[in-house]
């Protein structure tokens, strides 16, 4: 029997239904008549069962489920949720950093000065006291009380 | 992506209305319908694009780079690449054969950037595999993943191109057009691929082939 026919090229092709419909039904009788193209058929389909039967490797369902979690949508609600975490903890932070210098350190340091910085400092009738006798006699009667409590 | 026309919204409602009342397997959304959900911010789209590509898509990495975890990372790049480019997905392919496509890509990257391994002997083919090819027994249940290390060691002896159109024909299904846009070659460069990474196989596999009747 003869191992090749000028018809072999073509069964690769016929094996795989890629041949328009006459050339299809040409090829089918010959393959009956021609025992090296039979031979070849039944080669490629060999090949085929092997590859398909070998070749069914199922998707693990972890690398599934990895393959969920790296989505663009579950990525961004990841970063969303950190985002809002975030700005929940800076948020908390700022409160108490707040109420830390309202209470404590805030009322501490008012004493720090003395009593005509703290008027000086003040707007009257929307102008700051900076006429100089006024600030000297606050200045005097700041003298005098710190010579009462000595 | 264009709108669906409420004409068409309505039509399809009522046809899943029909199929839920006769009992009939609901209508699926198509991939066009869930790729327009997607791009318009429907994180649920992306979800099911992935459930319903995600396991063919595995099986072919798997086929070119050869391993479990270079086949998940070559599927992971695939997804995040489409999905990053999904807004310009025009659909003159299917998007099975587009991700196909991407998928290629990154296989033969990530198959560049590995250092091969040594290439397995075919004179160690499995029971299973000689019988199924020779006298086309479908081997027993626990002989699969005998089978699948014969595949891979067929499929490594082949060249990168004579992989890549084997893989996409056999493992994937995909047709002689469509592999074409895959690879990006012309329809004939296909044929004579497949043509000569058979007559490769056949001639690897020659002592486990049907032999010609001496009569």
């Amino acid at each position: 029997m003869p191992d090749t026919c000028k018809h072999t090229r073509e069964i690769s092709a016929y094996h795989d239904g890629e041949l328009p419909l006459d050339e299809r039904a040409r090829l089918h009788a010959h393959v009956g008549r021609c025992p090296a193209c039979a031979l070849e058929l039944q080669r490629l389909q060999a090949i085929s069962r092997l590859l398909m039967e070998g070749g069914s490797t199922q998707m693990p369902a972890d690398a599934l489920s990895r393959l969920h979690g790296n989505l663009p949508g579950t990525r961004d609600r990841a970063i969303i949720r950190m985002a809002r975490m975030l700005t929940a903890a800076a948020a908390a932070v700022l409160v108490v950093c707040g109420a830390w210098l309202w209470s404590g350190a805030g009322a501490n340091g008012s004493e720090e000065y003395p009593s005509w910085e703290r008027a000086a400092a003040i707007v009257l009738g929307g102008e700051a006291a900076n006429e100089p006798q006024q600030i000297a006699q606050w200045i005097s009667e700041d003298l005098l009380l710190e010579q009462d409590n000595d | 992506m264009e709108e669906i026309p409420p004409v068409r919204q309505t039509i399809l409602l009522m046809l899943q209305q029909e199929h839920l009342r006769t009992g009939a397997k609901p209508l699926q959304p198509t991939d066009s319908d869930l790729i327009r959900r997607a791009t318009g911010g429907d994180d649920a789209a992306y979800h099911e694009l992935v459930d319903r590509h995600a396991p063919q898509l595995y099986r072919l990495a798997f086929s070119l780079v050869g391993n479990a975890a270079d086949a998940e990372d070559v599927l992971q790049e695939t997804f995040a690449g489409a999905f990053r480019q999904l807004a310009k997905f025009e659909g003159r392919a299917s998007f099975r054969t587009w991700l196909s496509q991407i998928l290629v890509r990154q296989a033969a990257r990530c198959h560049r950037s590995r250092s091969r391994s040594k290439a397995i002997s075919l004179d160690t083919l499995s029971d299973a595999a000689r019988d199924l090819l020779k006298h086309g027994t479908v081997p027993p249940a626990g002989r699969e993943s005998d089978l699948r290390l014969d595949v891979l060691a067929v499929l490594g002896t082949l060249s990168p191109d004579h992989r890549e159109v084997v893989a996409l024909r056999e493992l994937h299904g995909l047709s002689y057009d469509e592999i074409a846009d895959v690879l990006r070659v012309p329809r004939g460069t296909v044929e004579s691929r497949l043509f000569r990474a058979r007559q490769e196989l056949k001639g690897r596999l020659k002592d486990y082939l049907p032999q010609p009747r001496r009569d």
